[in-house]
């Protein structure tokens, strides 16, 4: 068990160190990193100076190292355009994205669960097919469009709810279902096949033997087993959405990481664009680890193996 | 293996009589049991034998009427201590199962669930028949887990079912079996997935078992060994029919289908739990559609015209029976 946690730790040590080493290659890969990260009206003497205090005129390896110590100590560079050090101002917007990407998870959840096992138990029938052909159309409907699609029905015919922004709590609503929608689709189909597959297994005819009532066998035997995959991609999922999901953000002006990235890209503050970058990656395997060891709470096999 | 030829009504716990199970609808629908009828009475262990694919499993899971999701009872009954099973509720079928009438499966490392602890499982069955707290419920578990001899029950109540071998996983199973007391006990290949020691052990249990409680045992296998020296009486499957039924002794001293004779024939010396019956050449057929003749005649030696017509179970001696024109008169099949 202790070993198992170690392993997965020392994993994620080394791909953490591989985001940073390609990180730092997308750098050079432009040639001059010191242009890239010095604001396009910088004299040619400031850009030398740069230069030699950020080392890049030594040797590859050394500077690698060097960077790999800047970023440890948290300084992630200069923002010319927000005069800030990039670091503050990437947290910042952390919490936007955060709580927009969890938002999103538990709604398309709060669906997908229950549709996927209904379509499960009720495999073949109209109830199945029918959830399943939604499934399919929401997940090849694209956010943007549903987003306006929605914005369009509920701020501007309706009024029920703010266009954008996230000055009240009722901000959230709109774009965290637009993007909870994208997500039930592949969701509800997972947990479908998942549960199909565990309902043909063994203990659930063992439990069913038991004179258990068909609703304790779904929903106490089978569905604990049939969310272990769940698990797993939603980490995943939720990796991918701490990264800032930029065309959510842009549509409904939510100040989180995906917006800022856009701004940064169009402003060529490569700064923030790099911070981004290192940032999402961490976020994304350090999710990933929570997922593996939340795994050895929900399936006592693990560890074991 | 005494032989009870006259039936009190009291001392029959099971009567399954001219069972049709299909599985799908219309003419593509599979004849997993077709017409099959036997009893099993109080305290005695009732074998059944014969290829993969015979219907033996069928028949026990028509009996707790768990049949696969297109599978159907057609045709035919089924009483349980008296009691119609083949319409009771669902409900009904409910409080029996688990209860009054009990079953274990051939696969004890995938028949438990892996999420949950051993103990917890036992408790669950216990609870879902019994009046109990559930302190009192895992104090019964421990009980039962010291029955089927686990070592250290009290501590082993919260392990997984990993955390345990095949036959500790069986155990468990039977405890669990156990823990309402049943009158019927189904037993489906109990331990064609484990070694021979530890068979022996399991086997013990069930004969233990059906000693102090006189529970009725089903005993599905496909080791006619195993039936040999643990069961009182055996009907012989073929092609979703009983061929021939009889004591346990007899099958073995006066076989009189041409299946039974040839399954005796390719029986390996010593215990080989783990072989499949493989008698002769060629596989059993899956019926589909309306029989046409003896299902056994694509591979038996002894076929003949007259075998292309559906032959009936034909009585040839006391609580002996079998599927055979020739039953009569034919001769002892031996090499
Ligand atoms: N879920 C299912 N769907 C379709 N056909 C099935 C299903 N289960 C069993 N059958 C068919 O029903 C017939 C009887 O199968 P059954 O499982 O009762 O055989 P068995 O005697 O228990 O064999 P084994 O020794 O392999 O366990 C076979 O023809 C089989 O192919
Ligand atoms: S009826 Fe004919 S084919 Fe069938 S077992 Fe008897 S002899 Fe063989
Ligand atoms: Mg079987």
């Amino acid at each position: 068990m202790g070993s198992y946690v170690l392993s997965r730790l020392a994993q994620a040590v080394v791909v953490l160190l591989a985001v940073a080493f390609i990180t730092f290659l997308l750098l050079h890969l432009s040639g001059d990193p010191a242009l890239l990260l010095m604001p396009p009206d910088a004299t040619r003497a400031q850009v030398i100076e740069f230069r030699t205090q950020m080392g890049f005129d030594r040797p590859f390896f050394e500077q690698f190292f060097q960077f790999l110590g800047r970023i440890l100590s948290g300084d992630l560079g200069y923002s010319w355009r927000f005069q800030e050090p990039v670091l503050p101002l990437v947290l910042e917007r952390l919490p936007a994205t955060a709580l927009l990407a969890v938002t999103a998870l538990i709604f398309s959840l709060i669906i997908a669960i229950p549709v996927g096992v209904i379509s499960a138990v009720k495999r073949d029938t109209p109830i199945d097919n029918a959830s399943m052909v939604l499934a399919l159309l929401g997940q090849s409907i694209p956010g943007f469009w549903i987003g306006i699609m929605l914005i369009f029905l509920f701020s501007v015919k309706l009024g029920w709810l703010p266009t954008s922004g996230w000055e009240t709590p009722q901000s959230i609503i709109l774009p965290a279902v637009t993007l909870g929608l994208a997500l039930v689709g592949r969701n509800a189909r997972l947990v479908r096949s998942s549960m199909l597959e565990v309902l043909g297994e063994d203990y659930v005819k063992a439990a069913r033997a038991k004179g258990l009532s068909e609703w304790r066998v779904v929903n106490h035997h089978a569905l604990k087993n049939a969310l272990l995959p769940v698990v797993t991609v939603v980490g995943l999922e939720l990796g991918i959405l701490l990264g800032g999901t930029v065309v959510i953000e842009v549509v409904f002006a939510w100040p989180g990481i995906g917006m800022l990235s856009v701004q940064a890209v169009t402003g060529r503050d490569y700064p923030i664009v790099q911070a981004v970058i290192l940032l999402s990656a961490v976020l994304f395997t350090l999710t990933n680890l929570a997922v593996d060891l939340l795994y050895t709470r929900i399936d006592p096999r693990i560890g074991y193996k | 293996m005494a032989l009870m030829t006259d039936d009190k009504p009291d001392d029959v716990a099971l009567a399954v009589s001219n069972l049709h199970t299909t599985i799908g609808t219309g003419p593509g629908a599979v004849r997993g049991v077709d017409g099959v009828s036997f009893t099993v009475r109080r305290g005695e262990i009732f074998g059944i034998a014969g290829e993969s694919g015979s219907g033996k499993s069928m028949t026990a899971f028509s009996i707790l009427r768990l049949l696969p999701t297109r599978g159907r009872i057609s045709e035919g009954s089924i009483l349980f201590k008296g009691e119609e099973l083949t319409t009771l509720s669902e409900a009904g079928m409910r409080k029996l199962r688990g209860d009054r009438i009990a079953m274990i499966f051939q696969d004890p490392m995938t028949s438990l669930n892996p999420v949950f602890t051993v103990g917890s499982q036992i408790s669950e069955a216990i609870l879902q028949h019994r009046r109990m707290s559930a302190t009192q419920a895992q104090a019964e578990a421990i009980r039962l887990m010291e029955i089927v001899e686990i070592p250290d029950a009290a501590s082993r109540y919260s392990a997984f079912p990993h955390q345990f071998s095949g036959g500790m996983r069986q155990r468990i199973m039977i405890a669990m079996a156990l823990s309402c007391a049943p009158d019927l006990l189904i037993a489906d290949e109990p331990t064609t997935a484990l070694d021979v020691t530890v068979e022996k052990q399991i086997i013990g249990f069930l004969q233990k078992l059906r000693r102090e409680t006189g529970v009725a045992i089903m005993l599905i296998t496909h080791n006619l060994n195993l039936l040999a020296e643990n069961s009182d009486r055996i009907a012989i499957m073929y092609a979703g029919q009983i061929v021939e039924l009889a004591p346990t002794s007899e099958i073995f001293a006066n076989p009189r289908h041409p299946y039974t004779q040839a399954l005796l024939n390719s029986m390996p010396r010593g215990h080989i739990s783990q072989q499949r019956l493989v008698p002769l050449a060629g596989v059993p057929p899956r019926i589909v559609g309306k029989r046409s003749g003896c299902s056994f005649a694509p591979r038996c030696p002894m076929a003949q015209e007259l075998c292309t017509t559906v032959p009936e179970l034909r009585d040839c001696g006391v609580g002996h029976s079998a599927r055979c024109w020739f039953v009569e008169g034919s001769p002892r099949h031996d090499k």
